[in-house]
């Protein structure tokens, strides 16, 4: 018999996902009550009715697909430039002190500068176009991703880089078949927790003069009053991060096979 | 003389001028031969095997391994760690097939058909045949420790090189493991320098036996262990094994004991010296 309360002790899968189902079911009660209870006014609270209405008005008119496929064009271009950026440079951090040395200061001064305040300048060398909105996600998401993929990398085993001298192993081969396979897993890690932040640097991004996306439309909403379209937006950009991260944390275990918890003997 | 270490020493940079890691150690292996270093933590023996592989380099001296001087690390000096640092993405052949895809064993003569089926039939001689395909984290310590000795192998090193390969193992199969070797030994003709702290394992596996003192390390003895061969664990109730052992006990006691008495007389000297300073 287990105890629901058992301090640190593991209790059953059912038991957990019914908890999950609970606490959702708990929300969506309290959010029910509150508004068709007429407890609260519908501009700091919509009802899920007008959340829907909003909703489906915004996908019959082509509004949302627009605005999605904008945002997701910026996230996309921002983070996979983050991503062709930050992997060289983090591998060439992690293996070699010296170039350690000459980047990883600047970075750690750099990486407490919060990116909102880039934004003057961005638009002062980028103009406001679409090239402006990907360089603020790509700033604000491949300077951590290059401290972060050296991290990894310098992680890796020195006994894995031993055993692998003693078979003869040059640096190259080293760094490729060794530094790079142990790395891996992390790597991906590092991608699927920036490609959260990249989502939250794009509401930043689409506040430079959009005239599309989800960010712009939630600040237009804004102006509006008009908070069931805030709500409908804040849900959709919610499942899209828990989508992206079960999308990656899915492939991991797919693609590495041997960090799996549990692989049977 | 397969293997020559002439006048090696080790230092490290200190500031307090500690003893050299290794003073002046000398000695050869023979093709084929078993050695063992034997000594207290601290002698050296690691640090030894370490100069041997080429993964540190001398402060002076010279090894040379059948003529020629060795230099970095290479797969004519196989290693196998205490620890088997299998590579956690690999499966077990993937492992001790490593060293076949690396440029430097690529050299004619080395036929990689050849080797890989080398590869199976050490995986059949250690047990392992039947988790070929498995990964590392799937085995058992010692199924680990025995595939790293295979990987070791595979690329038919002039020497095994082995720094305490049984030492994280419960006691059980570390015997397992010794009788293991004994065989893979035998069958594969191989020459091994073998580190550990343990007097009975040096003395069932080996032809000879050197003991080290720690501070500076160096070999304070030979011992030549003539129990005849093919080896086995149960002649560790021979005379002959019980006599050496008592010999080698007493070899490391003492030293042991001098160790100590050394300590407090460098330990005396650091007062004085302190006692100077403040006066």
């Amino acid at each position: 018999m287990f105890s629901l309360t058992a301090f640190r002790q593991e209790i059953p899968s059912h038991t957990y996902w019914t908890a999950i189902a609970a606490a959702a079911a708990g929300v969506a009660v309290l959010w029910c009550a509150l508004t068709y209870g007429g407890y609260v006014t519908p501009i700091f609270l919509p009802s899920p009715t007008d959340v829907w209405n909003a909703a489906t008005e915004l996908c019959l008119s082509g509004i949302f697909a627009a605005d999605f496929g904008r945002s997701c064009g910026r996230v996309f271009g921002g983070f996979v430039a983050a991503i062709i950026v930050s992997i060289p440079i983090g591998m060439l951090m992690g293996n070699f002190r010296i170039i350690e040395a000459a980047i990883e200061p600047f970075l750690a001064f750099v990486r407490y500068m919060p990116v909102p305040a880039f934004i003057p300048l961005i638009i002062l060398y980028a103009g406001i176009d679409e090239f402006s909105k990907i360089l603020v996600i790509f700033i604000g998401t491949a300077v951590q991703m290059i401290i972060m993929v050296s991290d990894v990398v310098k992680k890796v085993a020195a006994d894995f880089c031993k055993v692998a001298l003693t078979l003869g192993a040059t640096p190259a081969e080293i760094a490729r078949k060794v530094v790079w396979r142990a790395s891996l897993p992390g790597i991906v890690d590092v991608c699927r927790i920036n490609l959260g932040w990249a989502w939250t640097y794009l509401i930043v991004a689409e506040v430079l003069a959009a005239n599309q996306g989800l960010g712009f439309r939630i600040i237009k909403a804004q102006h509006l009053l008009n908070t069931s379209i805030i709500f409908f937006y804040l849900v959709v950009i919610g499942a899209l991060g828990l989508a992206c991260d079960i999308a990656f944390r899915l492939s991991g275990a797919r693609l590495f096979p041997w960090t799996r918890e549990h692989l049977g003997a | 003389m397969l293997l020559m270490i002439e006048a090696l020493t080790k230092s490290y940079p200190s500031r307090d001028g500690r003893p050299p890691a290794l003073a002046e150690i000398n000695f050869g292996i023979e093709e084929g031969e078993f050695v063992s270093l034997v000594g207290p933590s601290g002698c050296g023996k690691s640090t030894i095997l370490a100069l041997v592989a080429g993964l540190i380099p001398s402060s002076t001296g010279r090894i040379t391994l059948d003529g020629s001087i060795v230099g970095k690390a290479g797969a004519d000096r196989g290693m196998v760690f205490q620890q088997p640092n299998l590579f956690p993405w690999l499966t077990v052949f993937e492992n001790v097939t490593f060293g076949l895809t690396l440029k430097a064993n690529r050299i004619p003569g080395n036929d990689a058909r050849v080797l890989k089926a080398r590869a199976d039939s050490l995986l059949e001689a250690v047990g392992l045949a039947a988790f070929r395909d498995h990964y590392p984290r799937q085995l058992s310590g010692g199924m680990r420790q025995r595939a790293a000795l295979v990987r070791a192998l595979v690329t038919k090193p002039r020497i095994l090189l082995m720094d305490e390969p049984f030492g994280a193992l419960d006691a059980q199969t570390r015997e397992e493991m010794q009788e293991l070797l004994l065989h893979l030994c035998r069958r594969q003709g191989t020459t091994v320098l073998f580190v550990t702290h343990d007097v009975e394992e040096a003395l069932i596996l080996s032809d000879r036996v050197l003991v080290m003192q720690a501070h500076p390390g160096a070999i304070i003895a030979e011992v030549p262990v003539s129990l005849q061969r093919p080896r086995h664990l149960d002649m560790r109730a021979d005379p002959i094994f019980v006599e050496l052992r008592a010999r080698m006990f007493g070899l490391l006691r003492h030293r042991v004991r001098k160790d100590i008495s050394q300590m407090v007389v460098n330990e005396g000297m650091a007062e004085a010296e302190n006692r100077l300073r403040q006066a």
